[in-house]
């Protein structure tokens, strides 16, 4: 199974969202790491079918996705990025009329959203209405409902949003979990929740797929510019001022700073090995 | 697909707002329904003694028949215990004679005048007065036979002047000769007949408040993003949602029409169904039918109107972004033409309002007043009437507008 992005396009007036954006996914988890605004959400919207782009098209195996139809639909999952809710539904309610919109026969949907509430820990409360449940609640019941149909293509578009630590790492794990054999593709400007769980990153500026890798070698073309350095606290300002401080820890009297910057930053800095947090900047020094 | 169906009508009903709406349109009706048209509570005593009083005269309105009531009539008047003594029928006169009246005139007086005050408030005295104008039902006919006729001709222009007044002349000829109108004690028919006046304010409020939200509040509540990812999400649940409209829409009408009928029933009973229907004031139907068959005809249109209605109503939800806003453009666009009342501007203007207006949905809604006047189309050399032209437009407008809203959300685009 091959999910190809072709020259996708989105423009909205003069303000183009995604641009000329070609990327090819193949089974395993994709990690989008983009800043807010990269145009991410609009992406993953001409992805699910539910926005036409502006020019370029979004083929499965060859075959245009709005061709397919129903039968493209039938293999996705999407999480959207601030979905809503029917307040007055229970959780049940909620997880059944997407079941049914899904497809799934009457009795395979109850076990499935069963066994999904379960998952997401919200089975013991299935029966209480939604607009009673917190943030966090509503993100698992959202990532619930996206694996009902178990899709062979997983959009998540910002899915640890409200969640707390320990939800974001058993968020992982379910991803983890439900990734074999699938196209899972989740979008983030959260660094850690994609560092441990994604196969392949992709990095997303201003509607362009900037850089593309496998996690273990995304940060190889940032090798030579991580630096770690002592300094006096006094100078710390000047180096803020100058450099992309990624980290700064007290050590003593000194403050040791670690600074990604394509020059070495001081005489006494020595070069460290890069994380994706130091790429994240590299990328989007300007923006956050 | 039941199933959507199911969550659909959930979704629509499970607002606190409509719940307390059907409560309060169902109670709103019955007690309409529980009063007369003074503000009181109806007496079953006094129908029971309308229904025993007219009962007597129900039958087949001929020349038998006229002469019995006339004969009655008469009789009473000429019965001396009903009039009122010698000295107070000379004060009556002389009180004419004071306000002007010649001599000849209150000498010619007829005994109606000098009827004791019981008398003409009695419920036979009236009953019978009720009677004898309805044996003149065959001359009004014959009237509005003759005037249309003369209507179409001075105002159409030749052919279509000509083919509408024949038209007219020989529905009323119709009545005045060969019809056979039916006299008979019918309040149920009537009270029936006024509860489709309230349809706009049970039925059109409730699809106004509730289906306003079938589509503008997936947009408002962001949940478009969601449905229109899914397998069924631009087949399925779309008529899944006009569906459960429909259903809805129907079985709110069904719903109240029940009440009506039943409670109707309950209270005045349903005896009069071969009863004539014209009153020739406010009801000139050309249409040789009695009650029943106007019943059923008027509940024919009506039903194509609550599913008109629905329609638009669909329709604005569609294309609207917020389920609020679909309820005011409803309101104002649905339901003003029976809250205001549109001036009389005559010439072409006025002529286009009034034809517009019969197209509106909420008077199909109503449809009592389809049923009162004439009124044909010449179309390609032929008349059509009205009452088949305007359920006709209504189920084709119906049709072409959800087929509208139904590419209008397969096609809509999660934007923001
Ligand atoms: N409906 C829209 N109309 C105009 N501009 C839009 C619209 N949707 C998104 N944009 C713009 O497109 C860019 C990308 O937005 P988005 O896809 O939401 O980014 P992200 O999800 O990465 O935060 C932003 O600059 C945003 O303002
Ligand atoms: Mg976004």
């Amino acid at each position: 199974m091959e999910l190809k992005i072709n020259k996708l396009t989105k423009q909205y007036g003069n303000k183009i969202a995604v641009d000329r954006f070609s990327v090819t996914f193949t089974e395993g988890i994709n990690g989008l790491l983009g800043a807010n605004g990269s145009g991410k959400t609009t992406l993953m919207r001409m992805m699910c079918d539910i926005l036409r782009p502006t020019s370029g098209e979004v083929l499965l195996d060859g075959v245009n996705i709005t061709t397919l139809d129903e039968a493209y639909r039938e293999l996705l999952g999407y999480l959207p990025q601030n979905f809503g809710y029917y307040p007055d539904f229970s959780a049940w309610d909620f997880m059944l009329y997407f079941s049914s919109l899904k497809g799934l026969p009457r009795l395979t949907a109850e076990n499935r959203c069963k066994e999904l509430l379960n998952m997401v820990g919200l089975y013991e409360v299935r029966k209480k209405k939604i607009k009673t449940y917190s943030g966090g609640m509503r993100q698992r019941l959202g990532i619930a409902q996206a694996l009902i149909n178990d899709p062979k293509i997983l959009i998540l578009d910002e899915p640890t949003v409200g969640l707390d630590p320990k939800e974001r790492a058993k968020f992982r794990n379910i991803i983890s979990e439900n990734s074999t054999g699938k196209i899972v593709l989740l979008s983030t400007h959260i660094v850690s929740d994609v560092e441990y769980i994604a196969d392949r990153i992709m990095i997303m500026k201003e509607g362009q797929l900037s850089q593309q890798a496998t996690t273990d070698r995304i940060c190889d073309s940032i090798k030579d510019f991580v630096w770690s350095l002592q300094v006096a606290p006094n100078d710390v300002d000047s180096y803020n001022s100058n450099f992309i401080v990624s980290n700064l820890k007290h050590s003593g009297e000194q403050v040791e700073l670690r600074i990604v910057s394509e020059e070495r930053p001081s005489e006494k800095a020595v070069n460290v090995s890069p994380n994706l947090e130091d790429l994240y900047l590299y990328h989007f020094k300007g923006e956050v | 697909m039941i199933t959507i169906i199911q969550y659909e009508l959930k979704k629509m009903l499970i607002q606190p707002l409509s719940l307390m709406l059907i409560l309060i349109l169902l109670a709103v009706n019955g007690i309409v329904l529980l009063f007369n048209s003074e503000g009181s509570i109806v007496s079953r005593q006094d129908i029971e003694m309308q229904r025993a009083e007219q009962s007597q005269y129900a039958g087949a309105i001929n020349e038998n028949w006229t002469t019995s009531i006339t004969e009655k009539l008469k009789s009473l008047k000429e019965n001396p215990d009903n009039l009122i003594s010698k000295d107070e029928k000379i004060k009556v006169q002389q009180g004419y004679l004071q306000r002007g009246y010649t001599q000849e005139y209150v000498d010619k007086m007829d005994n109606t005048n000098f009827l004791k005050p019981e008398i003409l408030n009695s419920l036979s005295y009236n009953i019978l007065l009720d009677a004898k104008y309805s044996s003149e039902f065959y001359d009004y006919a014959q009237q509005f036979s003759d005037m249309q006729g003369e209507l179409y001709r001075r105002e159409g222009d030749g052919k279509k002047g000509e083919a509408l007044a024949s038209k007219a002349e020989a529905m009323y000829g119709y009545l005045a000769q060969d019809y056979i109108a039916h006299y008979g004690y019918n309040l149920g028919w009537l009270k029936l007949s006024f509860m489709q006046s309230l349809m706009p304010f049970i039925v059109g409020l409730f699809l106004i408040v509730t289906i306003s939200t079938i589509f503008s509040k997936e947009y408002s509540q962001k949940t478009d993003s969601l449905l229109l990812s899914t397998k069924y999400g631009k087949s399925r649940l779309i008529y899944a949602k006009l569906g459960a409209s429909f259903i809805l829409a129907i079985g709110f009408w069904i719903t109240i029409q029940g009440m009506n009928l039943l409670v109707t029933a309950g209270l005045f009973g349903l005896q009069g169904a071969e009863t004539y229907v014209q009153d020739w004031l406010f009801n000139n139907s050309p249409f040789a039918i009695p009650q029943l068959t106007n019943y059923i005809a008027v509940r024919i249109v009506s039903l194509i109107g609550v599913i008109f209605l629905t329609s638009i109503i669909i329709l604005i939800s569609v294309k609207s972004k917020s389920s609020f806003l679909t309820t005011v453009i409803s309101t104002i666009l649905l339901l003003f033409p029976v809250v205001i009342s549109i001036p009389n501007v005559g010439g072409i203007v006025g002529r286009f309002i009034s034809e517009a207006m019969l197209f509106m949905p909420v008077r199909l809604l109503i449809a009592t007043d389809y049923f009162t006047f004439f009124r044909g189309y010449y179309i390609v050399g032929k008349v059509v009437l009205m009452q088949w032209v305007v359920p006709m437009v209504a189920i084709l407008l119906s049709i072409l507008v959800v087929s509208i809203a139904f590419k209008t959300f397969k096609r809509h685009q999660v934007e923001n």
